[in-house]
């Protein structure tokens, strides 16, 4: 079902007809130019659009909407180069984890650019009635990877296996009446909340693509698996561990835990 | 901890993330139930779930890079080829 590597080689060739917007903002309907696709792209724009295709050599339509029933968005799909809406709609879920993903907002601007000029050319390979959003999310995890094994992170942190956290355990170990609290109390009492992002974003890539995927899009686990072309267990062990340093450091945020409000009896 | 106490710990993620096979489920829910000390820890990791999705939902997707991806959507190119 692969596709060959010649027809993948002919389609990177081709120029792509769209230029970058973050880069270059199009005046769109202005100038006389006609659609935004008649702006031919040139340099980096062309180079990345390339690599692009070049990163993506399995193929990407082989999620199945359904799983458990979530995600399951639609089973209508496009058709030929029809209902491209399909994939529109999940312009919101794509920029937020591309945020997660680059940290930036012009890198996630630029990733989710990526992302959608891809399945725009490729859009006659997705097969209606699979899940879109998982096809969407595969070519953007794909394009993601591939562009952090060109220009690591510096600052992407080691993964350190083994250690075993997790916030509730530790209060409790403290001594912290943990029991008498609800868990909104734990959150907001600790401000918790307020360092989700950063916590996330400093996350080893491995581990934060799952949590982003399984806590934030709500993919199953085996659609995780199909997306990022693991296996299950991979999912589940990077999920757990990816929690557990959230937890981690969100709790190291949160700096010596203080006396608890005692909201006694609320539960 | 008894036995029901660490098998349910044990599947405490898989039962969050809802996927369990209806038989497990069935079991998890009625040690939860039985269980204060299992109840409030699945409790606060369910809530630490939710607050994930939470606070990373609130970024959309800026105007112009909507409007972009609309005018892709608009084109009508020529057959591929």
């Amino acid at each position: 079902m692969a596709e060959t590597g010649a027809q993948i080689h002919r389609e990177a060739m081709r120029r792509p007809r769209l230029r970058l917007l973050t880069r270059n903002p199009i005046q769109i309907g202005v100038g006389g130019a006609g659609g935004v696709a008649e702006v031919a792209a040139r340099g980096p724009a062309v180079r990345r659009a390339q690599a692009v295709v070049r990163a993506v050599a399995r193929p990407l339509a082989d999620v199945r909407g359904g799983g458990n029933g979530r995600n399951r968005m639609d089973q209508r799909g496009v058709g030929m180069s029809s209902d491209f809406s399909l994939f529109e709609r999940h312009i919101d879920a794509l920029y937020r984890s591309a945020l997660r993903l680059t940290r930036k907002p012009e890198d996630a601007e630029d990733l989710v650019q990526e992302t959608y000029l891809r399945a725009y050319r490729y859009r006659n390979r997705f097969k209606p009635g699979t899940n879109e959003k998982a096809w969407l999310f595969t070519i953007m995890t794909n394009v993601f990877r591939n562009r952090l094994r060109k220009r690591p992170a510096p600052e992407d942190p080691i993964d350190q296996p083994g250690t075993d956290f997790d916030i509730y355990d530790q209060m409790r170990r403290d001594g912290m009446p943990v029991h008498l609290m609800s868990p909104e109390e734990i959150i907001v009492d600790r401000g918790f909340g307020d360092e989700v992002k950063r916590a996330l974003e400093e996350l080893p890539v491995p581990m934060r693509m799952v949590v982003v995927l399984v806590d934030v899009e709500d993919f199953s686990y085996k659609e995780v698996a199909s997306i990022l072309d693991i296996k299950i267990g991979t999912v589940m062990s990077r999920l757990h561990r990816g929690r557990q340093a959230l937890q981690k450091k969100l709790w190291e945020y949160s700096g010596r835990p203080k006396a608890p409000s005692l909201a006694v009896g609320a539960r | 901890m008894g036995d029901h106490c660490e098998q349910t710990m044990r599947r405490l993620n898989t039962y969050i993330d809802r996927e369990l096979s209806e038989t497990e489920v069935r079991k998890v829910k009625a040690h939860l139930d039985d269980c204060p000390p299992c109840e409030q820890v699945f409790d606060f990791q369910a809530e630490m779930k939710r607050l994930v999705r939470k606070e990373c939902c609130t970024d959309d997707a800026p105007a112009r890079l909507r409007d972009w991806v609309r005018q892709l959507g608009a084109e009508k190119p020529k057959p591929a080829g």
